[in-house]
Parts: structure tokens; sequence; C-alpha cells
């Protein structure tokens, strides 16, 4: 899997709740992805500082988890997001 | 004459339309077979072209409300209506930020305002049909133009035809009892033709579920106010309750639809 140390946010990608679901959506290409708690939180960090080995000790710290294990997760989580060209590396 | 809640004159007839300084942002062929083009300047969302190659060329200032046109070699009186009614002047209204324009047939079920969406041959025009011959008022055939008004999502008649058969260049038939006002959104349900032997049912939808309906029914997805739409559809589907109707493709139980639709918009 590859590693990251710094993402971005693309221009033209939005984030709004419905229903309390939190959507991502990519106003050129119209894809669109759906965040749970964790991703919502871990995208509005990249938002504003776009350095993932940062917002993941934070998020660690956050709900109290391993960070190693949180790692994990947000690398397969980036990774689904940029098949969707939702993220800039 | 009264479009889409807008009150209009007749586009007025030019001798020329120049593009110049109109580079391409849109083009495709629809599927009415014609090749259609739009036209704007950069950065400039007041005024553009809207080309149907062959037979009729619009050209619209949004800025003086004014709109011309420009005939070519199969260009018609009819064509034209169909033209404006149809296709342009939902362009107009969400290049002017007026609307937001859903792929969707609406009608009145009392004082309640409802719409239908559903994929292509999903049935919307065959269930606005049996509506209408139930005696309920027609919105729209076909496109529907959403606002939202002091918190409150609301819904425009489009135009009085109905065409509840399949026909390129064809706004339908008259239709008499149509809507004269914007009304109050009530409610959005979502077509689902199943098999033939399957029961009506209804299910709520919520969240992702609602965004994505809204979002493949969106009618001029047009490279303008993203942002600001994107919040819209979210805000329209967290505001307006949305039901998936499971339908038997069964045309001789559409009256089984028909009662499950009006006993639920009813209890409303």
């Amino acid at each position: 899997m590859q590693d990251f140390k710094n993402i971005y946010i693309k221009e033209n990608v939005f984030l709004q709740e419905v229903d309390g679901e939190v959507i991502l959506l990519d106003s050129q290409t119209e894809e669109y992805f759906s965040l749970d708690e964790v991703g919502a939180i871990f995208y509005q960090m990249l938002k504003e500082e776009p350095n993932f080995e940062k917002s993941a000790k934070e998020l660690a710290e956050h709900f109290k988890m391993n960070e190693e294990i949180i790692k994990i997760d947000l690398l397969k989580f980036v990774n689904s997001l940029l098949d969707k060209k939702l993220l800039n590396v | 004459m009264n479009l889409y809640g807008i009150n209009i004159n007749n586009p007025v007839e030019k001798k020329s339309i120049t593009l110049v300084d109109y580079p391409v942002i849109y083009k495709f062929y629809n599927n009415q077979l014609r090749e259609v083009s739009l036209y704007m300047k950069d950065n400039e969302v007041n005024s553009f072209v809207f080309a149907i190659k062959d037979v009729v060329t619009f050209e619209c200032n949004i800025d003086k409300s004014e709109i011309f046109y420009k005939f070519y070699s199969k260009g018609t009186e009819q064509l034209l209506e169909y033209w404006l009614y149809h296709t342009l002047m939902p362009i107009y209204l969400t290049i002017s930020n007026t609307y937001y324009f859903l792929h969707a047939c609406a009608v009145r079920v009392e004082e309640k305002s409802i719409l239908f969406m559903a994929n292509s041959m999903g049935g919307k025009s065959t269930m606005t049909d049996y509506f209408m011959k139930q005696g309920h008022t027609l919105i729209s055939d076909d496109k529907v133009g959403c606002l939202n008004e002091n918190n409150l999502y609301k819904i425009v008649p489009s135009y009085p035809y109905h065409r509840p058969y399949r026909k390129f260049e064809d706004l339908g038939y008259k239709v008499d009892n149509f809507e004269k006002n914007k009304t109050n959104l009530n409610i959005i349900y979502i077509l689902d033709v199943n098999e033939i032997y399957n029961e009506v049912s209804l299910k709520e939808l919520s969240g992702l579920e609602k965004f994505s309906h809204l979002i493949s029914g969106t009618e001029i997805g047009l490279p303008l106010f993203q942002e600001e739409r994107f919040k819209f559809v979210s805000d329209l589907a967290n505001k307006v309750q949305m039901m998936l109707v499971s339908i038997p493709k069964d045309l001789s139980r559409l009256s089984e639809s028909y009662e499950e639709i009006i006993k639920y918009t009813k209890g409303l």
C-alpha cells in the first residue's frame, strides 16, 4: 500500500451532511462518497492541514486507539478516495 | 406565456447570431438525435448561445431578460416551441441560478405536490398519465424546477403539455388541468419497477440513497455554481421526504400503485 506524507483535498470537492450521513462530492466528475464519523473528522483535519502523519496521530488520540492500527485503516480510506479522484497526493 | 413560473414574451427573431467570443463549454448529442451545443463567454454567465444544428439557434441575455432566435434549414415554429419549452428555458433558468431542475414528473394530490422520479423507462410518464386520468392536476411532465423559498422547497409548473408516449421533438398533447402556481414540494416518490408478481410496497429512503437519486436525476448538469448546487441537493435531501415505491411490471396493476401512493400522500 502506498504511503503518504501530504494529502490535499481537491478544490472542487465538497462535503455535506444528509440525514446524519456525511457525503463527499466531486462536483466536476460527480463522484461521491459516504464517510463514517472517523472519515469525516479525518477529512476536516486534512482540509485544515494536509499532513497525513499528524492527522493520524490526532485521530488516534481522539479515539484512544493504537496509532499504527488507525494508520492502516486511514491508508485504505485514502486509497479508496484516490480511486475516486477525490484527493491529490 | 408562462413557462416554469416565469412570464415571458415570444422570443425575437434575429437575422444573424454570431458565435465569436462564445467558446463552446458544453456540447452533446441528445436523445432527440440532434447535435446540440451550448456556448458561453469565458467567466461570464449572463449570456449564452444554445444551438440545435440545422434547426434553430437561441441567443440569451440573462441581465436584460432577452431571448433571440434564428432559424436554419430545418427550423419550424413547432420545433421552435418545442426547444424553447422543453430545453432552452430549463437551461436559461439553471444558468441564471433561478431553479434546480430534476428530471421528474409532478402532480397534485389534493393540497399536496408530489414528484415521480425513476430511471429511464422507469414508468414516470405512465404513472403521471394514470394520475391525470384520475383527475389530478399536472405540474410538470418532464422537468421540475425546484427552489428554496424561506427554507421551504417549492416547485414551479413547467408547461401545459403531457407526452405519455415516446416521440422525438414532440411536446405531447395540451393539458387543461394544469397547475398555475408555485407550490410546496411535499414528497418525492422514486419508482422502482419490479417483477410482475411482486406486491406494491413503499420504503422510506435516507442519507446517501436520497442524495444519490437526486444527483442522478439532476436534469441540467452544467459546471456552474457547483458548491451552491451541491448544498442545494443536500439540503433538499434533508428537508423533503423520499419514498422508494416498488411497482409490479404489470400495467393492469397500476391502480394498486396509485392507491398506495394516494393513501401515503394523504397521510402526510
